[in-house]
């Protein structure tokens, strides 16, 4: 079953390959580039050093401003999801924050914190914390109360309360806080990167688009998504599968 | 004094007394069944004497010191829901450990201790075959059994069960009722027994207390003298049971007066 799983999502992926290398063919111009030329392209760019270097600025953000903003988010979603008071006075906030543009964001924290990557980084936080405030909210809310009264009357300390009781249950929406934290997070960290600071894959792409080589834009691109991937399978994947191993 | 002593002037719930002058005294070791009719607030009087809710007048004080502080549970205090409430996350025998790490010092025990007296409570509930087993897998009964054998992990000085082996098949209710009749015997917990069938408090108690309809109070306060080991549909249980009828007619509809009460509040 495992393995079969696993043939069919190999499957989906080479079909989206071949697609693209037919519509390469059929196109046959430098604004589509076949996959061939593409790996070639990722294959230089990796060997003078250059890919590696911007992805592991571009990767640095990424990870800074996912902690920052799972951290905050997380704790504030408890807050709301527990105490309704604080919900209803933050509320106002929190929809303006859910629904400012990203950009207005980034141009403000560059022009108040300068051009510096604290900047890029709370730029990038300050567009995830309200998304991860909802989901983990909404997790706060179902909490089931009857549990937290076998943990009172058992008199259990605080601390096995919150780990053995409390954050199971928001485990959940802690993963799907996570997954869609780091889909978005991805693409503000870019456009921050373009807008701002003179490395990582967001700069490049900006210079490749100048100089419309999109061979190397696709080549970016390609390194980008062998991240993702490799982040979903070596790490998402087996957090998820051990955290919900009680439900199989 | 040591022991129980309830003194409820009223507990009320979305405006409405559910429990008005109701009071008694139980002794450590004693076993208590509480008994009324469904609605009477038996799980609301539970949830005051286990400090889950202190939203109410009176007092409830356990060995000469009034309960408790807000949000806080008396110590070595074990109690079964209505429903087992098991963590799902959590293995049989997890969910047993749990409750040995406790903020009471006197209970402390290091890891091998606490796994050792873990699995010692579940043999005895009949799960030795089940500790690794998420709560899901398990039966209703066997559910039970669990939380049964986690309300002794703590060796507990008050046990409060709440209708604990409802709606379980005869046979798997009576070994259940048997398995906390022996574990009672060793620990001698002061225990009390909430139930809507008389047959069962009969079956297991040394004291019952009958609870009019709300607001409710005690309005018969009656030993059992029968002799242990009593069978719930034996003979024994259900001449008793009979004669109870016939003495007070009233008394499971909630509405009977007794020379314990001096004023009628049914309608």
């Amino acid at each position: 079953m495992k393995s079969r799983n696993w043939l069919l999502r190999t499957a989906s992926l080479l079909g989206l390959v071949a697609l693209w290398w037919v519509a390469a063919l059929i196109a046959d111009s430098f604004v589509l580039p076949s996959p061939r030329e593409v790996l070639l392209s990722f294959w230089s760019h990796t060997q003078s050093g250059e890919l590696p270097y911007h992805l592991s600025a571009t990767l640095g953000r990424v990870a800074v401003s996912f902690l920052l903003a799972m951290s905050i988010g997380v704790a504030i979603g408890i807050f709301m999801g527990r105490h309704r008071r604080l919900d209803i006075a933050l509320d106002g906030a929190l929809v303006l924050g859910l629904n400012i543009p990203a950009l207005v964001t980034i141009v403000l924290c560059y022009i108040w914190f300068g051009l510096t990557d604290v900047a890029a980084v709370i730029a990038v936080a300050l567009n995830k914390i309200p998304t991860v405030i909802v989901t983990v909210r909404e997790g706060a809310r179902a909490v089931d109360k009857r549990l937290l009264e076998v943990a009172q009357a058992y008199r259990l300390t605080r601390l096995h309360t919150l780990r053995q009781i409390y954050l199971p249950q928001l485990y959940p929406y802690l993963m799907a806080a996570a997954r869609s934290g780091l889909a978005l997070i991805w693409k503000i960290v870019l456009v921050v990167e373009l807008l701002g600071r003179s490395n990582g894959v967001g700069f490049q792409l900006h210079t490749y688009y100048q100089f419309f080589d999109i061979t190397s834009i696709l080549a970016y691109t390609l390194a980008f998504a062998g991240v993702v991937f490799l982040i979903e399978a070596a790490l998402m994947r087996p957090v998820e599968n051990r955290l919900t191993r009680w439900r199989q | 004094m040591t022991g129980l002593e309830v003194r409820i002037d009223e507990k009320r719930f979305n405006g409405k007394a559910v429990l008005r002058g109701l009071e008694f005294n139980a002794r450590p070791g004693e076993f208590l069944a509480l008994v009324g009719p469904s609605g009477t607030g038996k799980s609301t009087l539970l949830n005051l004497i286990s400090g889950l809710d202190h939203n109410f007048t009176g007092s409830v004080s356990w060995d000469g010191e009034a309960l408790y502080m807000p949000g806080e549970s008396p110590s070595q205090l074990g109690i079964m829901f209505q429903e087992p409430r098991l963590m799902p996350w959590l293995t049989t025998l997890d969910n047993v450990r749990l409750v040995a790490q406790s903020r009471d010092a006197s209970v402390v025990l290091n890891e091998s201790q606490v796994t050792a007296r873990a699995v010692e409570l579940l043999r005895e509930v009949g799960l030795a075959d089940n500790l690794n087993t998420w709560p899901g897998q398990l039966s209703g009964g066997m559910q039970r059994r669990a939380a049964l054998a986690r309300a002794f992990m703590v060796s507990p000085r008050l046990l409060l069960l709440d209708e604990p082996f409802v709606s379980l098949d005869m046979p798997t209710g009576n070994r259940l009722r048997e398995s906390l009749l022996a574990l009672c015997q060793r620990q001698r917990p002061l225990v009390i027994y909430v139930t809507h069938d008389l047959r069962e408090a009969l079956a297991v108690a040394d004291r019952v207390l009958f609870l009019s309809r709300p607001p409710a109070r005690v309005i018969l306060d009656y030993r059992v003298e029968l002799a242990h080991p009593r069978q719930l549909e034996g003979p024994a249980v259900a001449q008793l049971q009979q004669t109870l009828s016939a003495q007070y007619p009233d008394l499971l509809s909630g509405l009977i007066d007794t020379s314990l009460s001096t004023e009628v509040d049914s309608p």
